[in-house]
């Protein structure tokens, strides 16, 4: 796949994070028509650029600074 | 072929199984599916090994519950149920040196440098919760940067990036020294993530050898020949020759990012970690490779290889210090790792407590151990409930050790890992008079076994 549909889930990922904390189950469950590896790998930018925080639950929110 | 392929095993295995491998051809996604499928498999009391041949969105077909139960590794050992603990211990001191060999399958297609991609593998998530996708049985392969002997075990490996894994080597054994080691004298630890063995490899990387003694020489003890291994092509250690796939790196040094959580064998999600990092240098595959799954969470595939160790390792100290050792279980309630019950045939006062800290010092994940009487079925769990209501004084019979290292992912532990033990002596007074346990007449079960199945009960 190209960058840009990396990129693009990345965006889709974040703003699912942003509406309300996530496992990373459910940024599957909710993107469930996108390619699994896509996913991964929009991830693992998330994870570089350190896009996210943990709650108490373990579910991904979106830094406060982001 | 060979007889220390995985591939040869499941053959050969659901050759004299009819049953024992499934094979499933309808597609299965990575999110959380094939788990829920072992699950449900557990739920029935099935453990058949299966190999999911349509993986939605990969090439690669994944191998799952193959150290799922006691009948498979007997099987490996070539000897029947009853006599797999017995054989384990024995094959477990026979060391054999491994034999080198060239040109290994799993060098058939190898990605190296910034073609390193690791999620073009069909890397898995287990449970809503995780953190991300996990390998489970990524074997970690490294050599002690002090002495170079090698060691090989498993940890839980988290998807971070192409080429970045984050890392748990929470049960602080070889791998979490070596790399300390390694990371005192301001180095990186290189090494390999093995992945599709036979099982034997799993039984030799949980093993507890003398410091001198590597895995490959336990394994090749179990196999009873020489472990075939292999030269990597970027860092310095060897492989198993039949890996599946190898996946080639260090851990780094002084690099620490969070990991987790992940569904651990206790049955909790876990988010204590060792928070190391692993980067990849290659990816190395044999043709039409397997990917292979150990099922998360308190699954047999998880942890029924644990309990077997554990009983043999147990069965092992104990028979040391006391001739007549009937049985010794490492049940799935305790989750493989923190409970076991031992029947002994007393010959002197005091044996079962002399045995208590024996066993408990086995292991630091034991944290609770029952010491029984020959009459007791230790793999009945009702009949052990019952010697410990019925034979046990708590106020003379229990043992507890306070602030004792123990398992840093046992919930109930300190942050630390420090945890207290239990030993519970639930046998009968030596020597002593003692209520008399109720018994059939051997002739009238004999009859009443057939009276019953004549009435089609």
């Amino acid at each position: 796949m190209s960058d840009k549909e990396v990129n693009r889930v990345e965006k889709q990922i974040v703003q699912l994070a942003t509406s309300r904390p996530v496992f990373y189950s459910d940024i599957l469950h909710e993107l469930k028509g996108e390619d699994y590896r896509t996913i991964m790998l929009a991830f693992g930018q998330i994870r570089t650029k350190k896009l996210f925080d943990r709650d108490k639950q373990g579910r991904y929110v979106v830094k406060s600074s982001s | 072929m060979s007889r220390q392929e995985l591939r040869t095993f499941v053959q050969e295995y659901g050759e004299a199984h009819p049953g024992g491998v499934l094979r499933i051809n309808e597609p299965v996604s990575l999110s959380l599916e094939h788990q829920a499928i072992v699950e449900e498999f557990e739920r029935r009391r099935r453990s058949p090994i299966i190999l999911f041949e349509h993986i939605l969105g990969s090439d690669i077909p994944i191998i799952c519950n193959v150290y799922a139960s006691r009948r498979a590794f007997a099987f490996a050992l070539g000897v029947d149920e009853a006599e797999l603990p017995m054989e384990y211990v024995r094959r477990m001191g026979e060391y054999i040196k491994p034999t080198v060999v060239d040109d290994p399958p799993f060098l058939n297609a190898v990605q190296e440098g910034k073609k390193v991609d690791i999620t073009k593998l069909p890397v898995p998530s287990y449970y809503p919760g995780d953190g991300a996708p996990y390998f489970t049985a990524g074997m970690l392969v490294a050599k002690d940067p002090d002495t170079g002997v090698g060691t090989a075990g498993y940890h839980r490996l988290q998807l971070k990036g192409p080429n970045k894994l984050g890392v748990s080597l929470h049960s602080r054994r070889r791998m979490f020294e070596y790399q300390r080691r390694a990371e005192a004298q301001g180095k990186n630890l290189e090494v390999a993530i093995v992945l599709g063995l036979h099982p034997i490899l799993g039984m030799a990387a949980l093993s507890y050898p003398p410091a001198d003694i590597s895995k490959w020489e336990v394994a090749g003890g179990l196999f009873c020949e020489p472990l075939q291994i292999s030269a990597c092509t970027n860092i310095d250690l060897m492989v198993p020759t039949w890996a599946e796939i190898v996946i080639e790196g260090e851990i780094l040094a002084n690099v620490r990012e969070p990991e987790g959580p992940f569904g651990e064998f206790t049955g909790y999600f876990s988010r204590r970690s060792t928070q190391h990092v692993f980067e990849a240098k290659a990816i190395c595959m044999r043709m039409n490779p397997w990917f292979q799954s150990i099922g998360s969470g308190r699954v047999s595939d998880h942890i029924m290889p644990l309990a077997l160790l554990r009983e043999a390792e147990i069965r092992k100290a104990v028979s040391r210090v006391i001739p007549n050792v009937k049985d010794v279980y490492v049940p799935n309630s305790g989750a493989s790792a923190f409970t076991a019950y031992v029947s002994i045939k007393q010959t002197r006062p005091g044996e079962a407590k002399h045995v208590i800290p024996i066993v408990l010092g086995v292991d630091h994940y034991l944290k609770l151990v029952v010491i029984l009487d020959d009459d007791i079925d230790v793999f009945d769990e009702t009949d052990v409930l019952w010697a410990i209501a019925t034979r046990v004084q708590a106020d003379s019979d229990i043992i507890t050790i306070p602030s004792s290292l123990g398992a840093i992912l046992d919930p109930s532990a300190t942050a630390q890992g420090l945890t207290a033990k239990m030993g519970i002596d639930a046998t009968r007074p030596f020597g002593e008079e003692f209520g008399e346990r109720l018994k059939m007449d051997p002739e009238k079960v004999a009859w009443a076994q057939e009276f019953v199945t004549r009435l089609g009960g």
